[in-house]
């Protein structure tokens, strides 16, 4: 099969050959992922093995040295970050990247403000009443006339969720390492938006974490990259009990 | 006693958030003690706590029998204690002689006991002597790395601590890193090690601990723990 479509065959998320490289360094190398549409998958493996990589070749940020990326059969690869977007991929980045100056209702706004105009936009009113909502929902509707930069780290991390599901259609949530170094009660209303949204509004997730026991209660099945390569795939057990990957998180 | 000792130690950056929950840890004189543990486990800020980059919101850290918590960096430093951070943390403009003698800063009010560190280190670092003369942005990774352990043995501390030796060396590098060690040790040197490379860190140590959400998740002596490490990292991945 060549050119920019192809059967999608119940997949959301494909990925062929997929690689990137930094200089001497693959990162990311002939990655085969593949995600069902719905699905809560987690996404490991050891430092440096080329997850965050992954992400920022799925959502555009880099280009990949080869491969390819298909999105509901669609090829992505070739895009611009903010046509992925439009196509329904959200992310939010380990180290929060907002628009400090902006309120966090502005924050929030982007994404539908900045829709292309082809397949008609939603009024200002529903635009309005999913932003508070969405806000309400991520616990930040009374900090929604402060700057962004007031937030803390985990409001941050919140803050980012809400713009990215703000997008009108919201296929895929990519998301890097949400858990990381945020309060205990905001990693629970982090859970909790992920798991509604899934089962409400079918919104597929891509989750990176090194909090196993967080991952573990959301994704049913987790891949496991390790050097750039997908090593493993399968239940947390599954991939537990598995030599390979024992042997990566060794370091052996 | 042990040389360094933390007791119910609590810390963190940001309020509300505490990386450390709780952690007591002994290190004894003569051997390399290991840390490993997943990522955000506390590691690294261990570190930083025992060498006074932040300090502890409760708990006590002694070394040789004298309490440090409360201490700054440079003053840490001038009781024998040591610290190799990750990567190459090294001057890249100054030649190597001047990263030893920065090395050895908090000395430099002596300059003939300055002189005479660093010409003992030329005769550990026969390679860097050689490029004494030469700014360190001519180094090779390798020599970095190298450059940056000799600039902290310069003052030939008791307690070394190193976070992530190995991270981002070539194989062949990561080899001479923990030879290094090895040596440091046979020569008397006390070593706390933080090591991503699981297998590494418990060839080379003597006692390793196991930390996770900030706290001591296992610890035991290298041939028990070694006969543990299997089961425990599989536990990790079950987040059990």
């Amino acid at each position: 099969m060549t050119g920019d479509r192809m059967p999608a065959n119940g997949w959301l998320l494909e990925t062929r050959g997929l690689t990137k490289r930094f200089g001497g360094l693959t990162a990311v190398n002939q990655l085969p992922l593949r995600v069902r549409e719905g699905e809560v998958r987690g996404l490991i493996g050891p430092n440096g093995s080329g997850k965050t990589t992954t992400v920022n070749l799925l959502s555009g940020l880099y280009r990949p040295d080869a491969g390819e990326i298909y999105l509901r059969g669609h090829r992505i690869d070739r895009l611009p970050p903010h046509e992925i977007t439009h196509h329904g991929v959200a992310r939010t980045f380990q180290i929060p990247k907002l628009f400090g100056n902006m309120t966090v209702l502005e924050n929030v706004l982007v994404p539908a403000l900045a829709e292309p105009d082809r397949r008609g936009r939603r009024s200002m009113g529903e635009i309005l009443d999913r932003a508070r909502w969405l806000l309400d929902f991520v616990t930040l509707d009374r900090l929604r006339h402060a700057p962004a930069k007031e937030l803390s780290g985990g409001q941050s991390m919140l803050l980012q969720i809400a713009r990215g599901l703000m997008l009108r259609r919201i296929l895929l949530f990519l998301m890097d390492e949400p858990f990381a170094g945020v309060h205990p009660t905001i990693k629970d209303t982090i859970m909790e938006t992920i798991v509604r949204m899934n089962r409400e509004e079918r919104v597929t997730f891509l989750v990176v974490s090194h909090e196993m026991a967080t991952l573990r209660r959301l994704a049913p099945v987790v891949s496991v990259m390790h050097e750039g390569a997908l090593i493993a795939e399968g239940s947390f057990e599954e991939v537990a009990n598995h030599r390979v990957v024992l042997e990566a998180y060794l370091g052996a | 006693m042990a040389l360094l000792e933390l007791d119910g130690i609590v810390a963190g950056y940001v309020e509300g958030i505490d990386v450390l929950n709780d952690v007591g840890l002994r290190v004894e004189r003569g051997t390399i003690t290991g840390i490993i543990g997943p990522n955000g486990a506390g590691k690294s800020t261990l570190l930083k706590a025992v060498f006074g980059f932040l300090h502890p919101r409760r708990g006590r850290i002694t070394f040789d029998g004298r309490e440090i918590h409360h201490l700054a960096p440079h003053v840490i430093k001038r009781l024998g204690i040591s610290y190799v951070a990750q990567g190459a943390n090294i001057f890249p403009q100054l030649t190597v002689t001047e990263n030893l003698e920065v090395g050895a800063w908090v000395f430099r009010r002596d300059a003939s006991r300055v002189a005479a560190m660093v010409d003992r280190a030329w005769a550990t670092f026969p390679r860097l002597r050689e490029k004494r003369r030469l700014r360190a942005t001519g180094l090779s990774g390798g020599e970095a790395k190298m450059l940056s352990f000799a600039k902290e043995l310069v003052t030939e501390p008791s307690l070394l601590l190193v976070d992530e030796p190995s991270a981002g060396l070539a194989p062949k590098i990561a080899a001479q890193v923990y030879a290094r060690l090895l040596e440091a040790r046979a020569s008397g040197a006390t070593i706390l090690l933080v090591d991503q490379n699981i297998a590494k860190a418990v060839e080379i140590s003597d006692y390793l601990y196991m930390l996770e959400m900030g706290q001591v998740r296992h610890q035991g002596p290298q041939p028990v723990f070694a006969d543990q490490v299997r089961a425990l990292v599989r536990n990790a991945l079950l987040g059990i």
